[in-house]
């Protein structure tokens, strides 16, 4: 499955980051979620009711055990506004899962939004869904994000 | 942070305008406590035409030559993994691989197992250790300029 983001979010991620950015509603973060069993990019991109809970259902795949942990707040996001090329690109510093378990291959990893900042399946909206294969051993691994993350462009 | 990469506007000798990079930077706003991570690749590469790095002595940091002046952030972690009791960088070793991060995983949790009942964890790091290893852990250094900026994306 290719890196990709939801349809319904086509726009809205970026005022989403932009959020956590500003921690304004305060303490919003990325949270990351990693996903054992891959589901049809088709599905996943059409999916409308992106809340983590309801995402796991509607496409069918299974969640890692649990390392919903990892969070990201204003402090690891820089948002680059480039004036030559109209274009915003959005930079996330990478996170870490700590010795992690030996336990079914992981397949992806999602993105989400959570505006509230309570770990809260039920609140946190999936936005983005990522490549990620990889078999937990027990050391640490390491999420690097591209390096242009997210660019929204003027048509 | 939000960093605009500035540009110029210059013309061709049919008079058509376009923009360039001018090369230049300006921060409009960082985070409301100042602290920031910062990836090596943005250092080394995204940033590195306005930035400079001063990895060693007792002040690490990397300075961003800004058109309203330079900022300063200062390096209170390199990239690697620390631990959350004592603050002690953690062993490591060359080589790449999930076999070779399992191994420095062990090191890490023997580290934090030797420091008995005292070991600390937290939610997020809860095998007592923190790891970023491709990034720089910042905190912007307090001047006139980086207080006004200090949330003002809010």
């Amino acid at each position: 499955m290719a890196d990709l983001i939801l349809n319904e979010m086509l726009g809205r991620s970026l005022p989403f980051i932009q959020n956590v950015e500003d921690n304004s509603p305060a303490a919003a973060v990325l949270r990351i979620h990693a996903w054992v069993v891959s589901a049809a990019d088709s599905l996943i991109r059409d999916v409308t009711d992106g809340f983590v809970d309801d995402f796991e259902a509607i496409t069918g795949v299974a969640e890692a055990t649990p390392y919903t942990n990892a969070s990201m707040d204003e402090t690891d996001i820089t948002i680059t506004v480039d004036d030559s090329n109209d274009q915003t690109d959005v930079a996330l510093v990478d996170q870490t899962f700590t010795s992690v378990a030996a336990q079914t291959a992981w397949s992806d990893i999602t993105l989400s939004y959570d505006g509230g900042g309570t770990d809260t399946d039920t609140t946190t909206q999936v936005m983005y869904v990522f490549d990620f294969a990889v078999t937990p051993n027990g050391g640490d691994i390491t999420v690097d994000f591209p390096a242009v993350s997210y660019r929204v462009t003027q048509a | 942070m939000k960093i605009h990469l500035t540009a110029k506007t210059v013309r061709d000798a049919d008079g058509n305008e376009s923009k360039i990079p001018d090369g230049g930077c300006r921060i409009t706003a960082l985070t409301k406590s100042g602290a920031q991570r910062l990836t090596v690749r943005q250092i080394e590469k995204d940033f590195s035409q306005f930035t400079t790095v001063h990895k060693g002595g007792d002040r690490p940091r990397i300075i961003f030559h800004t058109h309203d002046g330079d900022v300063v952030f200062l390096i209170k972690y390199m990239p690697g993994r620390f631990c959350l009791t004592c603050d002690e960088r953690l062993p490591d070793f060359a080589g790449s691989g999930i076999a070779e991060e399992a191994k420095r995983a062990k090191l890490c949790r023997k580290h934090v197992e030797d420091h008995g009942d005292a070991a600390e964890t937290s939610a997020r790091w809860p095998h007592g250790y923190r790891s970023y290893p491709n990034s720089y852990d910042c905190i912007v250094e307090e001047t006139d300029l980086t207080k006004r900026l200090m949330g003002a994306g809010a």
